[in-house]
């Protein structure tokens, strides 16, 4: 996209224009509903004691350990899945039954499974970043050029090379779009896995913020947690663009 | 015996529940350095053919022997050139014909030794340590054919490999390649549609006909210079394939009467 330096910062004034109408149509109490600039002296307040950094942090690392978890999985079980069709054939049903449910409605079972605290977040994250690379990585095995499975065993390249060398490189492109989408949604569902017993966190900061009535700290969470989310696709984009790139796939 | 023998070889598959003959009754013998064109109209069922001799498919009856060898599996001493090219995007042209060498077990420090001079050989060095998507289809093509080459392999076949180039592209790489070829004595076939390019490849063209495919005839290529592509001798050769190929054509138009 061109012209960015044009576009974001006049999509940040419209956004806070509109919020400061919002607050002015609504009249409601600054409390219950903080104005743009309460939100920034909030802001202020959450860099200035240090809470909010550790909380990014704490966010950040939980997330790419049940994130990067669940790509390592994800891969390799998909791999498993799509290279033997007869165990896929089997487990397919299975994984698309459990795929359209949302992680969080199993919450009261991981609570009793691994209890509260820093597991329930990690589990969460988990499930929900598994499926998008999980069913992935099964279908670009599955429509892998014959080409190069050809021309492996011209050269008489067997298993495990096979999977090293030519299968897992040349499904890596499309496994890359679902590394993206999962990144995406790992990250809508962070906030609610750090709902319960984490002690930070920006999950835990909406809900702690929430139960103290700082509405204002609130909304610097809730706008955080849209950042931090950007700037992970975007970080996940110029990867996947790399790939593109190296691999030599025009893209769409 | 032949280096290459191809013994009542028939192939059919089954397409909605009917057999349908690809090949019937094809019996040939290639010798050993020898440059064999198959050449043919599309659904003769030359490039099945070639499957067959490589071992990436096998017979419904009959049978495919090199050196008095069954074929019922691909080897790595007889290399595979497609047209499609089948290099590997994620590694570069020196990773590329390097993996022939790793899966023979050369060692390391050698492999890359070798690919080069194998590179080199095809013109390529400046491109050594590009990606093959920055490179034209000529180049990639080039990649592939130092790619066969550099697990000395006793035979290659290529299947259509320059049938997506442009015409110059094309011709250039026929040529280079019979020299490549006769200089290192490899054994050759080379399926195409071209009848241009069988006569300056081949020392025998192997005429196939189609619906099901047969052999029709094979036609022996002697031509001191192969390169002029408008000598007598080169024209006349090109007629009487080219008259081959038409009543190959007839018979099959007949045959759908």
């Amino acid at each position: 996209m061109k012209k960015n330096y044009v576009y974001i910062p006049g999509a940040f004034i419209l956004f806070v224009a509109v919020w400061e109408l919002i607050a002015l149509a609504g009249g409601w109490n600054e409390a219950l509903f903080p104005t743009p600039y309460k939100t920034a002296l909030g802001f202020g307040e959450l860099i200035y004691d240090g809470v909010l950094l550790q909380d990014i942090i704490d966010s950040l690392i939980r997330f790419i350990i049940g994130y990067v978890t669940a790509v390592v999985c994800g891969v390799f079980l998909g791999l498993f899945l799509g290279w033997y069709k007869t165990a896929g054939g089997f487990v397919n049903p299975i994984v698309q039954v459990l795929r359209p449910i949302s992680p969080t409605a199993w919450l009261p079972f991981i609570v009793l499974i691994f209890g509260i605290g820093e597991m329930p977040a990690l589990v969460v994250i988990f499930i929900a970043a598994f499926f998008p690379v999980l069913l992935s990585t099964v279908s670009a095995v599955n429509s892998i050029e014959p080409i190069y499975l050809k021309v492996a065993r011209n050269f008489g390249i067997k298993q495990p090379a096979l999977l090293f060398k030519i299968i897992l490189p040349a499904v890596f492109p499309r496994i890359a779009t679902g590394f993206h989408l999962a990144m995406g949604t790992a990250w809508v569902f962070l906030v609610v896995g750090e709902m319960v017993g984490a002690q930070t966190g920006l999950g835990f900061l909406v809900v702690d913020m929430r139960n103290n009535l700082r509405m204002d700290l609130l909304m610097v969470a809730i706008l955080v947690i849209g950042v931090m989310g950007l700037w992970l696709d975007w970080t996940i984009s110029l990867f996947e663009g790399w790939i593109y790139k190296r691999w030599g796939i025009k893209r769409v | 015996m032949s280096y290459i023998e191809v013994d009542h070889v028939h192939k059919e598959y089954i397409r909605d529940g009917k057999a349908f003959t690809v090949l019937n009754d094809v019996s040939l013998n290639f010798d050993k350095g020898e440059f064999i064109c198959l050449l043919g109209p599309s659904g003769c069922g030359k490039s099945t053919l070639l499957n067959l001799i490589a071992g990436f498919e096998n017979c419904t009856s009959g049978q495919v022997r090199i050196d008095g060898q069954v074929v019922s599996q691909p080897s790595i001493k007889y290399v595979t050139v497609f047209q499609q090219y089948g290099l590997l995007p994620w590694r570069t042209v020196l990773g590329n014909v390097e993996l022939g060498l790793e899966s023979k077990g050369v060692p390391k420090e050698n492999r890359q030794a070798i690919a080069e001079k194998y590179i080199d050989m095809v013109g390529l060095t400046a491109a050594k340590n590009s990606h093959p998507a920055e490179l034209s289809g000529g180049m990639q093509q080039r990649v592939s054919i130092a790619r066969a080459f550099a697990v000395e392999p006793e035979i290659i076949f290529m299947d259509e490999p320059f049938a997506a180039l442009d015409a110059l592209t094309r011709m250039s790489l026929q040529d280079e390649v019979t020299k490549l070829c006769r200089e290192q004595g490899k054994t050759v076939v080379f399926v195409t549609h071209d009848i241009d390019e069988s006569i300056v490849l081949a020392d025998r063209v192997v005429i196939l006909a189609a619906n099901p495919g047969r052999l029709k005839t094979i036609v022996p290529i002697t031509i001191a210079d192969r390169s002029d592509r408008n000598s007598e001798e080169f024209l006349t050769i090109r007629n009487h394939i080219f008259e081959e190929f038409h009543m190959a054509h007839e018979e099959k138009i007949e045959y759908y009467i």
